[in-house]
């Protein structure tokens, strides 16, 4: 394979590792407040956070586009403001697997945070701890599992993103094309080696990751 | 000292409960669901308080009139809950030393309090490897190492079977003896009360009934639900019929008159309940004179272990009947059964009167 080919493979691992960690950041917080706050709206709020499992890729995409375009306010002000153009570039990638991947976090991170015991949560707190310190030393340690299985759910969805990258950040080689859209490009191009190596390598990488999970998090707590 | 006079509605529930707190043992009694370990969350500011305020030496830590609920890290209240709360990833050790402030000599407090609490060897071990005994230390350790100012105690021996408890009893009754504290402790069990309470509250759906001095409940309980709480078996509605110039007040129970002790609390007419222990109700035998002699029949025999607890019919029409202990020698040797003619007793110092 020529320097050219491997591109695709390079670009979908900064993306997934992007993505992947802007979505732990944002969805710790978000699974935090699920499994522990109460507010108004919580039901409305999950349901939308997990559309992306349910909603059609393209349709995701058309939402971004509509919402993160030049001629949308956010976008244009993204633009002036930051610099920062989203749609057609790597970026926008970025932000379709961070849509796409979000929810999977979520899910196995908040029902990690339940199954932490408040009591253990409270014992701390009146022990004189701060809320930081509360879950760096308490909750994180008991429910690291699930944010790591969490993390490697993301990471393998931000690898696999199709529909809503093609939709939000287009196919051009080089510059915006992933190895799931290599993938259908060589095959629709009659490319068969082309097809074969990244599939082959594609399916190597995501069963080492996961053998490196279910090793790491075995046997302990 | 503590002082706190809170509430909290849940629905239909309402709890309301006053008390000042020194350095001594409050019990809280009462049955499941009557609010007891809403009260100490209340405290400890687990939840928030719909109305009152909580005042530790001074320190209002909860208010809500002024708008003050300090945070829990800085109420400095050691919490000791049912379920232990223990942290599983860390050991012994490290669950005790976890709120001492930097700086802190966490090994020779350590080594203080597994002394204290027989821990001693287990430093290393994590909560799953101890016993229910064990992890009750440990908690109750965690709790004290960090010097709080305030102890609360949710059902601490409630979950130990009977042996660990007698164990844990004796090393909470050492504590209390070491120990110069405001402490409340919560409990359905009132032989944890009579143990370890210096005064008790008995609570019944969210409000109090008493509180008072350990012994004055247990001797003589105001109220004829804190009665049938304590244990007393024979809780039966009667009127007081008059008194006698030693000041022995006659109550009546339809056809059957009562002396008991003087209760300056009773006027003739009142609607009173008469009460008295079943091991206090003793079998006529003979024909000697005996006070408040009673003839019924025996209505069911149900053994408990060597002794047996003999209920006999009713006393009014359609009301309750008395109930007396008998051992298994006494049942054999008068031929006790369902249905047998009896005569018992009340020795007239044992019965008292409860609204």
């Amino acid at each position: 394979m020529s320097v050219q080919d491997w591109f695709p493979i390079w670009l979908t691992l900064r993306i997934a590792f992007t993505a992947t960690i802007i979505s732990v950041v944002l969805g710790l917080g978000i699974a935090w407040l699920m499994a522990r706050k109460q507010f108004r709206g919580k039901n409305l709020a999950e349901a939308i956070i997990m559309q992306p499992l349910v909603i059609p890729p393209t349709v995701m995409g058309y939402y971004l586009l509509v919402v993160f375009s030049r001629r949308s306010a956010l976008g244009s002000a993204l633009e002036d403001w930051f610099g920062l153009t989203l749609v057609f570039t790597w970026r926008g990638a970025v932000l379709a697997a961070v849509v796409a991947s979000l929810p999977l976090f979520i899910k196995p991170v908040r029902a990690a945070l339940e199954s932490v015991d408040t009591h253990l949560e409270n014992a701390a707190r009146l022990l004189g701890k701060t809320e930081w310190t509360v879950f760096r030393t308490v909750t994180f340690p008991l429910a690291w599992r699930g944010i790591v299985a969490g993390g490697v759910m993301a990471f393998a969805r931000s690898m696999g993103e199709f529909g809503t990258t093609l939709m939000v950040a287009g196919n051009i080689p080089g510059k915006t094309q992933t190895v799931s859209i290599a993938i259908y490009d060589a095959v629709q191009a009659g490319d068969d080696a082309q097809a074969n190596a990244l599939v082959a390598i594609v399916t190597v990488f995501s069963i080492l990751v996961l053998w490196f999970v279910s090793w790491f998090t075995a046997g302990r707590y | 000292m503590l002082e706190f006079d809170l509430s909290k509605t849940y629905g239909a529930f309402t709890l309301n409960l006053a008390a000042t707190v020194g350095n001594e043992w409050l019990v809280l009694l009462a049955p499941s669901g009557a609010g007891k370990s809403l009260t100490l969350n209340l405290i400890a500011g687990m939840t928030k308080p719909d109305a009152g305020y909580v005042r530790l030496n001074g320190r209002t830590i909860s208010d809500t009139a002024q708008g003050v609920t300090v945070p829990m890290r800085h109420r400095r209240i050691g919490y000791v809950f049912q379920d232990y709360a223990l942290f599983p990833h860390m050991t012994t050790a490290r669950n005790i030393a976890y709120g001492l402030p930097k700086g802190s000599d966490r090994s020779a407090v350590v080594e203080r309090w597994c002394r204290f609490f027989h821990l001693s060897g287990k430093e290393e071990f994590y909560p799953r490897e101890l016993s229910g005994g064990q992890r009750q230390r440990v908690a109750l350790a965690r709790a004290l190492a960090n010097e709080p100012d305030l102890m609360l105690l949710d059902e601490p021996l409630s979950a130990l079977d009977r042996r660990i408890r007698a164990s844990l009893q004796r090393d909470l009754a050492d504590l209390k003896n070491d120990l110069s504290l405001p402490v409340i402790l919560v409990t359905h069990d009132f032989s944890e009360a009579q143990m370890l309470g210096d005064r008790v509250a008995v609570l019944e759906g969210g409000q109090l009934l008493e509180m008072g001095e350990k012994r004055h409940i247990f001797a003589h309980p105001r109220r004829h639900e804190t009665a049938r709480f304590l244990g007393v078996e024979n809780v039966i509605p009667a009127r007081v019929e008059g008194r006698d110039g030693d000041g022995e007040v006659t109550v009546a129970m339809g056809e059957w008159k009562v002396t008991v002790p003087s209760d300056p609390h009773f006027m003739p007419g009142d609607a009173v309940y008469f009460c008295i222990r079943a091991a206090d109700v003793r079998l006529k035998v003979d024909e000697r004179e005996r006070p408040n002699p009673f003839s019924a029949h025996v209505a069911r025999i149900i053994p408990e272990g060597g002794t047996n607890r003999v209920e006999l019919n009713h006393v009014t029409e359609g009301g309750p009947g008395l109930i007396l202990l008998m051992d298994d020698y006494v049942i054999g040797r008068y031929g006790m059964n369902p249905g047998s003619p009896i005569t018992v007793w009340l020795p007239s110092e044992k019965a008292f009167l409860c609204v």
